[in-house]
């Protein structure tokens, strides 16, 4: 241990009072800005789970003016060959159409899916609420929202006109609920089979909806850049969330501009603590640091004296720091809780973040300890033994 | 015999505005494994020119030679070797770091080169504890003892590195006049035993005419400069 | 066997055993017998003898309580003498008409047999001793000097710290009785050849041919 860790280490030890004081400061301040981040991550994560955790992400659609292209198979293959980050890759072929039950009339989106390569996206076995998926030709299924509209009950048969004047009959096997009213009462869903066969396209589909892993999903716009720069994809347009969302995202954006703020004022102001105690501290210890010089204790080895007490009241600080962020995460989600139980907001707790502001702490400390150190390195020895 | 400290045309002025001139064209030297005490009126510029002779003021003009080496030209941190290796230290107004137990400060110059102290070395600090007569308390911390208590330790620190000078500026009369001489006695032993030389401030008589060599300082000026006559 | 060697080892020998009778006996056998005038006495067996002692007792126990004994013994050899120099004065044909001397010490001198002797050598060379004694105060020393108007002040000194004090009694001296010739003697002195020019004395005296020198120069 070299002699400047030793006198840092003492020195601290003997105003303990002081050190207790700033080792709470410096946890109070990690610990909240642990809490906020956690927050604003957990918050941030449960919105965009809800925006795009059930919907496509990247989508490929055709640039012909029928909107219709025929060699899905190839263009999904190619992609799952280039690209590893997909997860989820599901052929759709849509067509608008008007529903009808007896009187009453609604526009519907008529979309024709593989339900197994869907399930990925759409989660739908779990979102069925009465009844089951459609299998047969004629069978499909509606959202809650239409149901509820028109009283459909299981089995019963409605009409879906497309355009060209086409009326298609179906029967309602199944109801959903995706949590998105707009797609409740929209939604027709049948099979892509179905589809082809009864719009007399086979072989043909609008789009390919996909799902990235989770951990890219703020990279599915280059994700879409790579795949529209596929051969394959030559003749067809690749569009992805992040370009039909972007209020959402500039939302997002100022949210975390804003939690970065209030965190790096917090961590600011743990930093004006630490130096100011330190400065301090500097002035207390002169005396001793005036002996320790005149002693033949250099300059380097002076300013280490504080470097070293910013360094341990950074460990110390931060280790409290995230104990009591946990503490304060924890005691959150299970004190604030919604009338179900469930916790009103998920906190995001991530090790990593923890980590980072474990060495924001220290690195923080550390260099609020700069500016005593160089005043201790400063300090000349014969102001001190001259003046007792 | 060769100088352990040399002095040639020392000037200090204290201010800029205000001047104030403390020490005039001091010229002194010390032999090597001389006993010297300096005396002097209070306010007559003694710790100043201890201070200038221990590297650790700057003369305003004039040159201070260690050992035979010139100091004008070093660095501070040559300096800080210097006062490290060379030079042991009994200050006026300071004794103890008060957050280290007596035979930690005693260790602390070697602790200041080398880090961790040796077995070697720890047992050199307790010797010195012994000869100093505070074994008993080497294990207080400085804070448990009074200013006067703490001078024997203080001793004992500056003989850690086995300097080759030692540089006292002692107290004014708070001293009991037996722990007076029996510092003095301490001091000698060191003298005869390390070859240390000694040059020491002191308002006590008993101390004074006991040095091979007293020099009078006054109002910044060598008045008198003496050396005992051999019997 | 050389007579002055046998009469310093007779006296040494007698001062070391601490015998006072025998040591005035002596002393006064050797001056009767004119084996030794006052100088000699003093110069080559008392003050040799006493410094010998000194020195090779110094580390034993009771060395200061036997150095102050002997003192002792030799200040009373020494008043003891005292017939003798005027006795020797009066054989030289010298009176005492040069004027006064005042012989001191300064305060925390308590060394003054050098100091005696040295009276005694100015009462032979014609002058009128006053030997004032050791641990003299300043303003003692000033008031009767002023009051004597003495040709010369002798200030005494062994310890060599005293010489701090004397220079500034010499100052002081100069400053309020101008003129006033003043001398340094004792052993503190005789080491630096520098030194009474240093503490403002005019010379420093040993011997009485240092007196005379002073004389010669001074004349
Ligand atoms: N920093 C300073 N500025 C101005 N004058 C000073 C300073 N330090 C000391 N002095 C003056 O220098 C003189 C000598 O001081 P010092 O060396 O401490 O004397 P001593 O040790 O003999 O008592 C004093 O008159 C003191 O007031
Ligand atoms: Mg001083």
């Amino acid at each position: 241990m070299s002699v400047s860790l030793k006198i840092a280490v003492r020195f601290l030890k003997s105003s303990r009072g002081q050190t207790i004081l700033i080792v709470l400061g410096i946890a109070i301040g990690i610990s909240v800005q642990i809490f906020i981040g956690s927050l604003i991550q957990g918050l941030q994560k449960s919105l965009v789970e809800t925006t795009i955790g059930n919907a496509s992400q990247i989508t490929v659609v055709s640039k012909a003016d029928d909107k219709l292209f025929t060699d899905a198979d190839r263009v999904m293959q190619a992609i799952r060959q280039t690209e590893s980050r997909i997860t989820a890759l599901s052929p759709v072929l849509d067509q608008a159409g008007l529903a009808t039950n007896g009187d009453e009339t609604g526009s519907v989106l008529l979309r024709g899916l593989d339900f197994a390569a869907a399930e990925q996206i759409y989660a739908l076995a779990d979102r069925i609420v009465q009844g089951r998926l459609p299998s047969a030709v004629d069978e499909a299924i509606i959202g809650k929202g239409l149901q509820a509209e028109w009283g459909v009950a299981i089995g019963d048969a409605l009409d879906v006109t497309v355009a060209g004047g086409k009326r298609l009959t179906y029967t309602i096997c199944g109801v959903f609920d995706l949590q998105v009213q707009s797609l409740n009462t929209s939604w027709f869903l049948t099979t892509l089979a179905s589809a082809q066969e009864q719009l007399d396209q086979a072989g043909r589909v609008t789009s390919i909806e996909m799902q990235v892993d989770s951990g890219d999903v703020f990279l599915a716009d280059t994700i879409a850049a790579d795949l529209q720069a596929l051969p394959e994809l030559k003749d067809l347009a690749v569009t992805n969330w992040k370009a039909q969302n972007e209020q959402l995202l500039s939302g997002l954006n100022g949210q975390s501009i804003s939690s970065i703020m209030i965190q790096v004022f917090v961590v600011v102001s743990v930093v004006l603590a630490i130096a100011s105690v330190l400065a301090i501290s500097v002035m207390q210890k002169s005396r001793q640091i005036g002996i320790l010089k005149a002693m033949g204790i250099k300059s380097r080895q002076a300013s280490l004296v504080f470097l070293y007490q910013g360094l341990i009241l950074g460990v110390l600080g931060g280790l409290a720091g995230v104990v009591l962020g946990l503490g304060l995460a924890y005691s959150f989600t299970v004190f604030a809780r919604n009338p179900d139980g469930t916790p009103v907001i998920a906190l995001l707790i991530d090790p990593a973040f923890f980590f980072l502001s474990f060495l924001i702490a220290v690195t923080a400390s550390s260099l609020a300890s700069l500016i005593p150190a160089r005043k201790s390195a400063r300090l000349d020895p014969i102001e001190v033994i001259r003046n007792g | 015999m060769a100088n352990a400290i040399e002095l040639s045309g020392i000037n200090k002025i204290y201010g800029t505005a205000i001047q104030t001139q403390v020490l005039f064209d001091i010229d002194l030297a010390f032999e090597e494994q001389s006993f010297n005490s300096i005396i002097g009126q209070s306010g007559s510029g003694k710790s100043t020119l201890m201070n200038i002779m221990g590297t650790l003021d700057r003369p305003t003009s004039g040159t201070v030679m260690i050992g035979g080496i010139q100091t004008s030209n070093m660095t501070k941190n040559d300096l800080a070797v210097v006062r490290n290796e060379t030079i042991g230290f009994i200050f006026q107004f300071h004794y103890l770091l008060p957050e280290f137990t007596a035979l930690e400060n005693v260790l602390m110059p070697y602790l200041i080169k080398h880090n961790k102290p040796t077995a070697e070395v720890r047992e050199r600090a307790d010797e010195l504890m012994e000869l100093v007569g505070r074994s008993k308390v080497k294990n207080n911390k400085a804070t448990e003892m009074s200013g006067g208590q703490q001078q024997r330790p203080a001793l004992a620190r500056a003989l850690i590195m086995t300097p080759r000078i030692i540089l006292a500026d002692a107290p004014p009369g708070n001293l009991d006049s037996d722990t007076t001489e029996i510092i003095y006695d301490i001091l000698r032993q060191v003298n005869g035993q390390f070859k240390t030389t000694f040059i020491i401030i002191t308002h006590d008589r008993k101390i004074a005419e006991k040095a091979d060599r007293i020099v009078e300082i006054r109002d910044g000026r060598i008045s008198l400069d003496v050396t005992r006559p051999m019997i | 066997m050389n007579a002055e060697i046998t009469d310093y080892t007779a006296f040494r020998a007698a001062l070391e055993a601490m015998d006072k009778p025998r040591c005035v006996q002596l002393a006064r056998q050797l001056l009767e017998a004119n084996a030794h005038d006052i100088v000699g006495l003093y110069t080559k067996i008392l003050a040799p003898v006493l410094n010998s002692m000194t020195d090779s007792e110094s580390g034993h126990p009771a060395a200061i309580w036997r150095e102050h004994v002997r003192s002792g013994i030799v200040r009373t050899v020494i008043e003891c003498c005292y017939p003798f120099v005027l006795a020797e004065r009066a054989a030289r044909q010298t009176t005492a008409d040069k004027g006064k001397v005042v012989i001191v010490s300064p305060t925390d001198e308590f060394h003054e047999l050098g100091a005696r002797m040295g009276s005694d050598f100015f009462t032979l060379q014609g002058y009128e001793a006053i030997y004032v004694g050791a641990n003299t105060p300043k303003a003692e020393l000033l008031q009767g000097l002023a009051l004597e108007k003495p040709a010369y002040v002798v200030i005494n000194a062994v310890n060599f710290y005293n010489l701090f004090k004397i220079k500034k009694i010499v100052a002081e001296i100069k400053e309020r009785l101008p003129g006033q010739r003043i001398l340094a003697s004792g052993n503190a002195f005789y080491h630096d050849p520098e030194l009474f020019r240093q503490i403002g004395a005019l010379a420093v005296i040993r011997t009485p041919d240092d007196i005379r020198q002073l004389e010669e120069e001074h004349a």
